[in-house]
């Protein structure tokens, strides 16, 4: 997956906490308040798809029917509720329409099925029958009411009688009419208590033979010019406590939702928290604090104006800095003092990213007069502040003077803070630049400092000085390189030549009818041809050698048994020359790692020299032995010529006879230094006198020499 | 007539002089002066052995070879003034039989023209023919129960010391013997005062037997500071 969508998912999975979070706390809270002061059936029956399944409707029913027959006591107009357009209703007495929104026909049409009308609630006597959707509808249940659970607030319950069911007003009629409500259907309960009959008694009591009618429309319609509809409004409030109940519930559930999304993506939420928790790390923890106090100080005194949406704003603001924080002390747990202002300060003061002991004894003899100016400066303002305050009581007028003072200490105090900056930014530049020449001494190159710094032109001139070493050492190894590769292809150009130079001299040997003197010459043509072969070679392995660009095949040997093989190989030539070989050599292995093929070249060399420059006659001496941890090998011998002083034998072309008349071509000596440096050892050439020494010393090898397979 | 060798070198003269060595071995030569040429000649049926120089203008000596491999299997010398063992190696990876290093010593060039053309005329494929029971080593064929030593398909005499050593190494292709054990082996003695002087008289007696150029040995050689073996070709 590609990092730009990794980031954003980690940005978007802290938003959805956020955001998860602040509607799951408001919405809650929200639906919690609502749940306590809204009625849940009130909730439940808005979600009902007939409005007359409503416990508000079955209450608006009672209610009207209250107000009717309570108008029946007082003559009075019964009350702007039943102006209602939706519902029918009419009052008879003893079969003669007294009262009612019923025109004539609608008198008559009034009953159980009437069209538009599916609810029909029909009062006689102390008892009502309902009819919904033209069915009866069961309205007493047991025939005892109870406060929560009875659906019906009608008068005809056993424990609810009209005078019960009229509350005050049937207060009145008890004292007036005995509670005697008809001669033939009497609440039990009321029938049961003997009344008093008064005088009035007589009066005909006005809910006798009293017949009404209610009927409410299956479809309501909205109001209508001045009356207000209080079926509609049920309808209305239903619609209204709906749309609340599902913004609350939706917002609530989407937070929930972003909360769980957040959750499921944790790891990337995670990864998002501590890369905030970094940053918010870096901001001073009293700046934090004061964020805090600034937000919940205003919300605290607003708390009045609890429904202000600035109040809602404050609130989320606290809520996600809460976050935050909590976010921050969990990353940076133990480290918040260190990225607070006092500590910075505290780091500043004592020279923190300040390294080196200069510069440190610098910065703290320059903090100790910081610190005493601070304290001073403190002092003074104190003091100003003081003389500002009671400058009044004093009685001179406008403070001009501890005003001034304090302008000029503000000033003071500034021009301190840019002087300890400098100072600082200099401190800092010095540890830099020891920096920089302690790399450029390592042979490093270090970026010298930007040229705004103050010591920059002291670092860009050791930033030069470096680059030019580095040259100068990248211009030795280019020509360097360049005489090897000269050498190489002079040795080969050499060697084209020589071989017509062979070819023909050869061809020459070949004839037969030559004068002898003339085959001589040939001869000494095809030897001297042949030193130049040998020449040609050793100048061109000297060159790679000295180069370093010699191939070694590293093995582990006996330095004991190579010498040995070496006199053995070189048996003839030593014996033909006529000198004595002393050679002394440990019976037991002398391990030494090396490249067998070069070492055997040091050796045989340094036989060769011998044999070439040692006196006729004279011991030659060959000796091994170990020192230490090295193994040391000497070849000695007396030369026959007189041994020039202060000469390095070891040198390119150099020999003890300066005529060069003899064989050798001045090269044996490097090769076998050449070779002995390659293979890790050291050779040293002294003379004293006549006796000459030549001293190869090679580290023994740790190692044990490769088990030589035996019968 | 002798066998027919084409010599191809850049160095007019030296062509000159490998063809009059070779004439007077009795060989024809063809003469070529670039790759271009040598391959233009190598192709005729007559060539029996290439004498090739690496370095030459048109086309050098290691692209003609790999052309030349394409077509024909015959035997080429590589002939080059490029001595180091990278370059050998190089040379003999790309097909060569054999590579001479400049300057070469004429006799030991001679010898190594007869020798490849012995085994490629005489014994044709070296592999097809050896008898059963027959060690063969590059150039070396031993026939174990007769103690008999074949080089280029010649015998070669050996004395019963050295017959012995020849032995010990052919069966042990690769193996580093030390002077020692070669010693109680082969003289079935315990080791003596000069062994390592005893050993390299015979080893270098034998390389003169069998080596091109004894000085520069193929065959037998020494591991210094560890022993002697017979390298495996």
């Amino acid at each position: 997956m590609d990092t730009k969508w990794k980031k954003s998912k980690g940005v978007l999975s802290v938003l959805f906490l956020l955001v998860g979070l602040t509607l799951t706390v408001i919405f809650g809270g929200i639906a919690a308040l609502g749940a306590t002061s809204l009625d849940v059936r009130e909730i439940m029956d808005s979600f009902q798809s007939d409005y007359q399944n409503t416990q508000r409707f079955r209450s608006e029913m009672s209610h009207n029917l209250r107000t009717i027959l309570e108008a029946q006591v007082e003559t009075k107009e019964i009350s702007y509720p039943l102006r209602d357009p939706n519902l029918r209703w009419g009052v008879w007495k003893d079969g003669a329409f007294q009262e009612g929104n019923l025109t004539g026909i609608e008198r008559e049409l009034i009953t159980p099925n009437e069209e538009g009308y599916n609810f029909y609630l029909y009062y006689r006597n102390g008892t009502v029958t309902i009819w919904k959707d033209g069915e009866e509808v069961d309205v007493y249940g047991d025939g005892v009411y109870r406060d929560q659970w009875s659906q019906w607030n009608v008068p005809g319950y056993q424990n609810m009688d009209l005078i019960t069911f009229l509350g005050y007003a049937g207060d009145y009629a008890t004292a007036k009419w005995g509670g005697i409500i008809s001669g033939d259907v009497a609440t039990p309960q009321s029938s049961a208590a003997p009344v008093e009959t008064t005088p009035e008694a007589a009066e005909e009591n006005p809910w006798n033979g009293l017949t009404i009618r209610l009927a409410a429309a299956e479809v309501p319609i909205p109001f209508t010019g001045y009356t207000y509809s209080g079926i509609y409004g049920i309808l209305d409030s239903m619609q209204f406590t709906r749309q609340a109940v599902s913004i609350v519930g939706g917002c609530f559930l989407l937070g929930v939702a972003l909360l769980v999304w957040a959750i499921l993506w944790r790891r990337w939420l995670g990864l998002a928290l501590r890369a905030v928790g970094t940053v918010t790390g870096k901001i001073w923890l009293e700046l934090k604090v004061a964020v805090l106090v600034a937000l919940v100080f205003p919300l605290l005194l607003s708390i009045s104006y609890a429904s202000e949406p600035i109040f809602l704003a404050i609130a989320i603001a606290i809520c996600w800095l809460l976050v935050f924080y909590l976010n921050d002390l969990i990353c940076n747990r133990g480290k918040l003092f260190r990225s607070s202002f006092c500590g910075w300060l505290a780091g500043f003061l004592r020279g923190d990213g300040v390294d080196q002991p200069l510069q440190k004894k610098l910065l703290r003899s320059a903090v100790v007069a910081y610190v005493a100016a601070l304290v001073l400066a403190v002092g003074a303002a104190a003091a100003d502040g003081f003389l500002l305050l009671y400058w009044r009581d004093f009685g001179y007028g406008f403070p001009w003077v501890p005003v001034l003072i304090g302008v000029l200490g503000l000033l003071l105090l500034l021009l301190l803070y840019r002087h300890w900056k400098d100072e600082r930014t200099l401190i800092e530049d010095l540890s830099a630049l020891n920096a920089q020449v302690e790399e450029v001494r390592q042979g490093r190159r270090a970026p010298a400092l930007p040229p705004e710094r103050p010591l920059a032109p002291l670092s860009q001139a050791v930033e030069d000085i470096g680059g030019g070493l580095q040259r100068a050492v990248e211009e030795r190894t280019r020509s360097e390189r360049m005489k090897v590769e000269l050498i190489t292809n002079v040795s080969h150009d050499l060697k084209t030549p020589l071989t017509s130079i062979l070819s023909y001299a050869e061809l020459l040997r070949e004839e037969e009818d030559l004068p002898d003197h003339v085959r001589d010459y040939v001869q000494i043509l095809n030897d001297k041809a042949l030193r130049l072969k040998t020449m040609v070679q050793e100048v061109f392995d000297v060159s790679k050698a000295a180069s370093g660009n010699l191939t070694l095949n590293w093995k582990d040997l006996d330095l004991a048994k190579l010498i040995r093989q070496t006199l053995a190989d070189q048996a003839d030539p030593i014996a033909e020359s006529g000198l004595q070989f002393r050679v002394n050599l440990p019976e037991e292995p002398v391990p030494v790692r090396a490249d067998g093929d070069r070492l055997y070249r040091v050796f045989q060399n340094l036989i060769h020299n011998a044999l070439q420059y040692a006196l006729p006659g004279s011991r030659v001496y060959v000796d091994l032995n170990v020192a230490g941890d090295e193994a040391v090998a000497r070849v000695q011998n007396i030369s026959k010529e007189e041994l020039p002083r202060n000469i390095d034998f070891t040198e390119r072309f150099v020999r003890g006879d300066e005529s060069r008349t003899d064989g050798g071509s001045g090269l044996g000596l490097a090769i076998a230094l050449s070779f002995t440096q390659a293979c890790g050892g050291t050779l040293t050439v002294t003379t004293d006198a006549d006796l000459f020494t030549a001293r190869v010393a090679l580290p023994l090898s740790k190692a044990p020499l490769p088990e030589t397979p035996k019968e | 007539m002798g066998p027919c060798v084409l010599v191809v070198d850049d160095d007019r003269e030296i062509v000159q002089a490998i063809a009059l060595l070779l004439e007077k071995e009795g060989y024809q030569v063809l003469k070529a002066y670039n790759g271009l040429e040598a391959l233009e000649l190598a192709m005729g049926r007559s060539v029996q052995l290439i004498l090739l120089d690496v370095m030459m203008p048109k086309l050098d000596g290691l692209s003609a070879l790999m052309k030349i491999r394409e077509k024909r299997n015959l035997p080429v010398i590589v002939l080059s003034a490029k001595s180091e063992d990278s370059d050998k190696i190089l040379g003999l990876s790309m097909g060569a039989d054999d590579y001479v290093s400049k300057p070469y010593n004429p006799q030991e060039l001679v010898a190594r023209v007869r020798s490849q053309l012995r085994r490629y005329t005489l014994l044709g494929d070296v592999h097809a023919e050896h008898r059963e029971g027959e060690i063969v080593n590059g150039r070396l064929t031993y026939r174990p129960e007769a103690m008999e030593l074949l080089v280029d398909g010649e015998e070669v005499h050996l004395t019963a010391t050295e017959r012995k050593i020849m032995d010990l190494f052919i069966r042990n292709l690769g193996r580093v013997f030390p002077a020692e054990e070669i010693y109680r082996r082969v003289w079935e003695d315990e080791e003596a005062y000069a062994t390592e002087n005893t050993v390299m008289v015979h080893i270098r007696h034998i390389r003169e037997k069998i080596e091109l150029n004894p000085k520069e040995p193929e065959y037998l050689k020494v591991v210094w500071g560890i022993g002697y073996k017979m390298e495996k070709k």
